[in-house]
């Protein structure tokens, strides 16, 4: 055997557990499951095939379908922005040389680490209208009770809430890095010019940060369309299908509802939506994302 | 040579011991049941080691699921072959669906071949648990639904209202809800409701029956909130939130806000009167009298069974079907009552005179044996949690006010429309 194929033999065992992974329990079960969304199947007996009508029936007959869309478009509009923003200042905030930055950096990042349920739980009581804390405390200063999670207006902005707290401080790390990966030599060359707080954010900061900031735009985005445990745990979906996020209906149609054939098309639907969501971000970031070794 | 010999004699060693062990273990029939956690696991342990004594030969290997996985744990369960032997099983968790599919075992033969009595059994939940005429669950229990309200005797006397009476009205209630509604230290919000709304599952099943309502029609295939007396149902449900504004939000209760004496009156079933018992408030005295009857009369439920069932798949059935009996027989079904779960379905147990001074146990007992109520109804394709699901988030927007009764009464009716077409 020659020396090159030898290797390569190797390289591809070495790579094999990996790789058997991948196949069988990704890619195996990905393409069964788009077979399984042109047809009719329960779990039990054998799906059969109906063609498009799982597609159909999402697109064009079902308004479950759009509310759950419209729901993770609301909390995806609402997330997105505000985790960026938020774990961008707080990034800021513990990059400045204050005392005792590394205890509020590890306290900002506890809450990526404790499980989602056990969190989820807490803030279910954080929010609640009669004797949550939340309210509790805005009636303290003169404010009126707000119904959180008990009514269809104020139910996503409390589960945005909760998942800013989640998600926060894993975002804010990744930003700190991104902070302190940046030239210190421009901020000195910029007091010189005599650039202001904000002439240095817009015109150092921001640019040199923009991969990173490409980086978390597209986790938070796929992150919030996929937004399903605090849904599922803290309100069910309610009050009135006004939290049935899409992943919450599609585990519905799968797992309580005896419909595999429909979910599987409802996960493809979702997974072409954010694809092209995801595409559509690379191709606006060459207008944005500065990388220094262009 | 020298040195494997001891290598060989613990080879055969350890052979002779499987060898031996083996057949021992080889007899014992090995049952896998899937039961649910908690008040039934107590339970049933409880009357294990009798099993044992009568059956030395089964071997039982539990799996305990909380009440809220149930339904999903099953179904992977089924899907992955998994699901063993016997099942413990209820309406409510896709039983008639299962059945649809073929996957429990007729018990008919079994019980002819044992010549099992099914007489004191209450005919409606066997009738209710044959899915086109087969048996395929035998109930241990029944309950005749929300059928009976919770009253607190202290908040009623403190307000200076009448007691409630078995022939109370809908009227008699509300009236004495708006009395009971009170901001009692001042600060003026109300704390005390005068009812904890009946909005939940099977109590918004006994308001609809109660005004001669219902949501599906006879032939499980249309329809019937869109009727005169499901909408009075509803319109009823809204006002006492809109316009009374005689009870917290459900989803923002406590679990028990008239066990805490956050509300004075509730609509209960029979599971309900243990729990009371267990969280409520000291110095408050409480009682269970018959529903109050709606415009069509007492009329509640849906009732409700626990029971057990073969799955078809399983190869033990035989040793599952000595367990059923088992579980059935006297001594466990009079324990079952005495831990105040709910009825057997022996009627004769549930009149034993042991529990006749019981909290609510004859209030009960007279709406099964007067059959004052309905048996769950059943969708023709079996698609009840998804049913379920459509009539609840419709009328959680009607009850929040987000759309008027007309205009929600219509979009339920046809999202249940929908969940009936689909095959």
């Amino acid at each position: 055997m020659k020396a090159s194929r030898r290797q390569a033999l190797q390289g591809y065992l070495f790579i094999s557990p990996w790789l058997i992974g991948f196949l069988v329990f990704t890619l195996g079960p990905l393409l069964y499951s788009l077979y399984v969304s042109f047809s009719e199947y329960s779990l039990f007996g054998s799906p059969y095939w109906t063609g498009l009508d799982n597609y159909q029936r999402a697109l064009f007959e079902e308004p479950l379908f759009w509310k759950s869309l419209k729901n993770t478009l609301y909390f995806v509009a609402l997330n997105v922005p505000l985790s960026i923003i938020g774990s961008l200042l707080l990034a800021m905030l513990l990059n400045q040389n204050i005392r005792g930055k590394t205890v509020y950096r590890t306290m900002f990042y506890i809450p990526s680490i404790t499980p989602v349920v056990a969190t989820t739980l807490i803030w279910v009581w954080i929010l609640r209208s009669d004797f949550g804390l939340l309210n509790m405390m805005l009636e303290k200063i003169g404010l009126p009770a707000v119904p959180w999670l008990s009514s269809t207006r104020w139910a996503i902005p409390s589960l945005v809430l909760i998942s800013l707290w989640e998600i926060g401080g894993q975002r804010m790390l990744i930003f700190l890095a991104g902070l302190q990966g940046i030239n210190q030599e421009l901020y000195e060359a910029a007091d010189i010019d005599g650039g202001s707080v904000l002439q240095k954010f817009f015109h150092i900061t921001l640019p040199m940060l923009s991969p990173t900031l490409l980086f978390n735009l597209i986790i938070s985005i796929i992150s919030s369309f996929n937004v399903f445990t605090t849904a599922f745990i803290a309100t069910k979906g309610g009050p009135a299908n006004a939290t049935l996020f899409y992943v919450l209906y599609l585990f519905k149609n799968a797992f309580e509802w005896f419909q595999m054939g429909y979910a599987s098309a409802l996960a493809w639907l979702l997974f072409i939506v954010v694809f092209a969501v995801t595409v559509l971000q690379f191709v606006l970031s060459k207008r944005w994302v500065y990388y220094e070794s262009e | 040579m020298k040195k494997r010999l001891p290598r060989l004699t613990s080879l055969a060693v350890v052979l002779l011991i499987l060898v031996c062990a083996f057949p021992a273990y080889a007899s014992k029939t090995k049952l896998q049941v899937i039961h649910r956690a908690v008040i039934h696991e107590e339970w049933v342990q409880r009357h294990l080691e009798g099993f044992y004594a009568e059956n030395p030969d089964i071997e039982v290997e539990f799996i305990w699921i909380p009440t809220g996985e149930y339904l999903q744990k099953l179904q992977v369960l089924f899907a992955s072959g998994t699901i063993g032997d016997l099942v413990e099983m209820n309406p409510s968790y896709n039983y008639g669906y299962f059945a649809k599919e073929g996957l429990w075992t007729d018990l008919e033969p079994f019980i002819a071949q044992d010549g099992f009595d099914l007489s004191p059994f209450y005919p409606t939940a066997l009738d209710a648990a044959r899915i086109n005429g087969t048996l395929y669950m035998i109930p241990f229990s029944i309950h005749p639904g929300v059928s009976a309200l919770f009253y607190n005797k202290t908040l009623f006397e403190k307000a200076g209202v009448e007691l409630p009476t078995a022939d109370w009205t809908y009227d008699d209630w509300l009236a004495a809800a708006k009395a009971l509604t009170l901001d009692t230290n001042g600060d003026g919000k109300i704390d005390q409701y005068g009812m904890q709304a009946p909005i939940t599952w099977p109590s918004i099943m006994t308001v609809f029956h109660s005004f001669g309502g219902g949501w599906i029609d006879e032939t499980g295939t249309k329809s019937a909130l869109n009727t005169e007396a499901s909408v009075d149902a509803i319109q009823w449900m809204a006002d006492l939130f809109l316009k009374h504004k005689v009870s917290p939000w459900s989803s923002e209760m406590v679990a028990s806000p008239f066990a805490t004496g956050q509300v004075a009156t509730m609509l209960g079933g029979y599971w309900d009167v243990a729990g009371t018992a267990n969280l409520m408030q000291e110095g408050m005295e409480w009682e269970v009298v018959t529903a109050p009857a709606g415009p069509a009369g007492v009329i509640t439920g849906p009732s409700s069974f626990d029971g057990y069932a073969i799955p078809a798949a399983s190869k033990n059935k035989e040793a599952a079907w000595k367990l059923i009996k088992y579980m059935l027989g006297d001594e466990r079904l009079y324990d079952y009552v005495a831990s105040g779960l709910n009825p057997t379905t022996n009627g004769e147990i549930n009149s034993h005179p042991d529990f006749q001074g019981l909290k609510g146990h004859t209030t009960f007992i007279k709406s099964l044996d007067e059959g004052n109520y309905i048996p769950t109804p059943m969708p023709a394709n079996f698609r009840a949690g998804e049913l379920r699901s459509a009539v609840i988030s419709g009328l959680e927007a009607i009850l929040l006010g987000d759309v008027p009764v007309s205009d929600g009464v219509k979009q339920i009716d046809a999202a249940v429309q929908r969940v009936l077409d689909r095959p």
